[in-house]
């Protein structure tokens, strides 16, 4: 039998459900980007600005905690940040669009081209990071979970090398990736650990090794031990991020260490929760682009009461949400689980979660 | 800075208006006390020049379009027959915004010419909410007309009568006449009117770098 848990901070849900541990509630969580235009008006921090300019980046990330009703802040809104410190000649857009990296223009041939430069991370792109982190920790102290961002060696390769290149790479020479990977993961580490000591209660960790892609052998041979590397090495819950269809690797993940995995809509709540065995917490899966970006709240709330009813231990978006998703749709996610959890299915979510601790 | 507000379902989206700020502007539909649908301009900008733009754009769809001003709440219009209208409203919404402002342009006529066949086409009112489709053109138009009718169908959830000539008809049993000319040279070609309201929208989808295979 469960205890009823006293009422919870955002903050402490959060770490508790990364720690699989009892929650008064399932905790909605954004480990990607729900910026939407409508949310930059209100917070008058347009993209591309509030990816640069640290107050800006602050103003529109806190809205998912004070205008969605979510329970954490996300800053990070796009993938790119350290790929600007590392060179990478960035798009940056406009309010409507995300920046992006020109990978048609790629900074690196092989191996030896890659360099950390010792700016990495007082670069204004990286540092606008660490400060916005900063501010919010200021504005918010202990009441909500900060979550920052740093992208793994394999997202973080496809930026500098393009991504044909280092597919090709990758297929042909799985010696030469792997030092590829080696020499990023150090990015990785340093970007995650500044900021951590801006503030940030957990990390999110994108490393884009994609379904279609990467198959889950690939994963278990290469990138396994390195994302063991990350959840040791990084003294914080980290939740990685893979978009796509990757039940066939979650069981792999979960042996990481990783506190959580991200996981898309691609993958149905039950089947993962069965391959992640309880050896990690997941966080997810609300469709973006047919769900939240085209449906109505009903449909929001439905793919909500699937999650829950799975035992996923944190419920938000699958991955970054289209930036003209609509409020309603958004502020639909809480609203569900609350309502869920006042008509007694937090009983069984807890009883879920123990039979897989145990089991 | 603002706050969300309850303000119904949000139909339609202008995410930078090029005619004011880049603010966004969106189309709510909500309902009135007695049930009565109808659609609110709202965007969340501070910018000083936003309230104009809304005052505009409401104005704009009574005027192009034959919606009538609602007292619901501000920028809220709602179509006379009290009907929702979404498809046709939403189009109306992506015409106004088209409109630099602030004068309101000239009605358009309820005919249209098409510059690829020369044909002029014209729609009259039947009365009851129909209107009969036709063209000044030498040959057999009934199939192109058909066309058209169809086109009306998906711009603005019409009814498509083939025997009459063909004939549109809106469910509601009401005319719409401002409406049906605003709509007639977009039913020339609906289905790029739809491509046009569907561009706008997929933007600002992010995609996974993996999948990027545009060149930019
Ligand atoms: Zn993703
Ligand atoms: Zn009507």
């Amino acid at each position: 039998m469960s205890q009823p848990i006293s009422p919870m901070t955002s903050r402490q849900r959060v770490l508790a459900a990364l720690r699989r541990e009892p929650v008064d509630r399932t905790p909605v969580c954004n480990p990607t980007s729900v910026a939407t235009v409508e949310l930059m008006d209100l917070a008058d921090a347009f993209f591309p600005e509030a990816n640069r300019i640290p107050e800006k980046m602050a103003n529109l990330a806190e809205t998912s905690y004070t205008e969605l009703g979510f329970d954490t802040i996300m800053p990070v809104f796009s993938i790119i940040q350290e790929s600007s410190a590392l060179g990478c000649k960035i798009q940056w857009e406009q309010k409507d669009n995300w920046p992006t990296v020109k990978m048609r223009e790629p900074i690196w041939r092989d191996v030896e081209d890659i360099r950390i430069p010792p700016d990495l991370l007082t670069h204004p792109d990286t540092a606008c990071v660490t400060e916005a982190i900063r501010i919010l920790r200021r504005r918010h102290g202990d009441e909500v979970a900060i979550i920052g961002k740093t992208m793994g060696p394999w997202s973080l390769a496809y930026h500098g090398f393009g991504v044909e290149p280092f597919l090709l790479m990758a297929l042909d020479d799985p010696g030469k990736t792997m030092q590829v990977l080696e020499r990023l993961k150090e990015v990785t580490i340093a970007y995650g650990l500044a900021q951590i000591e801006a503030g940030a209660d957990a990390l999110t960790l994108p490393d884009h090794a994609t379904g279609d892609l990467v198959s889950a052998d690939y994963y278990r041979r290469f990138l396994k031990e390195l994302h063991a590397e990350f959840a040791a090495r990084l003294p914080v819950p980290i939740i990685l991020h893979i978009c796509g269809r990757t039940v066939d690797r979650m069981p792999y993940i979960a042996e990481t260490g990783m506190a959580a995995f991200h996981f898309d809509s691609k993958n149905r709540p039950d089947e993962s929760m069965a391959a992640v065995c309880g050896h990690c917490a997941l966080v997810g899966n609300i469709n973006n682009p047919e769900t939240l970006f085209a449906r109505d709240p009903e449909q929001v709330e439905a793919e909500v009461l699937a999650n829950l009813e799975a035992g996923i231990h944190l419920v938000g978006p699958e991955c970054a949400i289209p930036l003209q998703t609509s409020i309603e749709n958004l502020r639909a996610i809480p609203r569900a689980v609350r309502a869920w959890h006042s008509a007694g299915g937090g009983a069984r979510c807890h009883h879920h979660d123990h039979s897989h601790n145990n089991g | 800075m603002g706050h969300v507000l309850e303000l119904g379902r949000r139909v339609a989206l202008q995410p930078m208006d090029a005619h004011c700020h880049d603010i966004t502007v969106a189309l709510y539909r909500d309902l009135a006390p007695g049930g009565t649908p109808f659609y609110a301009f709202h965007s969340y900008s501070c910018h000083p020049d936003a309230g104009l733009r809304l005052d505009f754009l409401a104005a704009a769809a009574c005027h192009l379009g034959g919606m009538v001003a609602s007292g619901a709440r501000a920028h809220a219009v709602a179509w006379p027959c009290g009907a929702a209208h979404l498809s046709a409203t939403r189009r109306l919404f992506v015409e106004v915004c088209k409109l630099a402002g602030p004068a309101l342009p000239a009605l358009r006529p309820p005919e249209a010419d098409e510059a690829r066949s020369g044909a002029r086409y014209h729609v009259e009112g039947l009365g009851a909410g129909r209107y009969r489709l036709s063209a000044d053109a030498p040959g057999d138009m009934s199939v192109r007309l058909r066309t058209i009718a169809g086109g009306f169908g998906k711009l603005a959830e019409m009814a498509v009568d083939e025997a009459a000539g063909p004939a549109v008809a809106f469910p509601c049993g009401h005319d719409h006449d401002r409406l049906v000319a605003l709509l007639l040279p977009r039913a020339l070609n609906a289905r790029a009117a739809m491509r046009e309201e569907e561009s706008v929208a997929g933007r600002g989808v992010l995609v996974a770098p993996s999948a990027q295979n545009q060149p930019n």
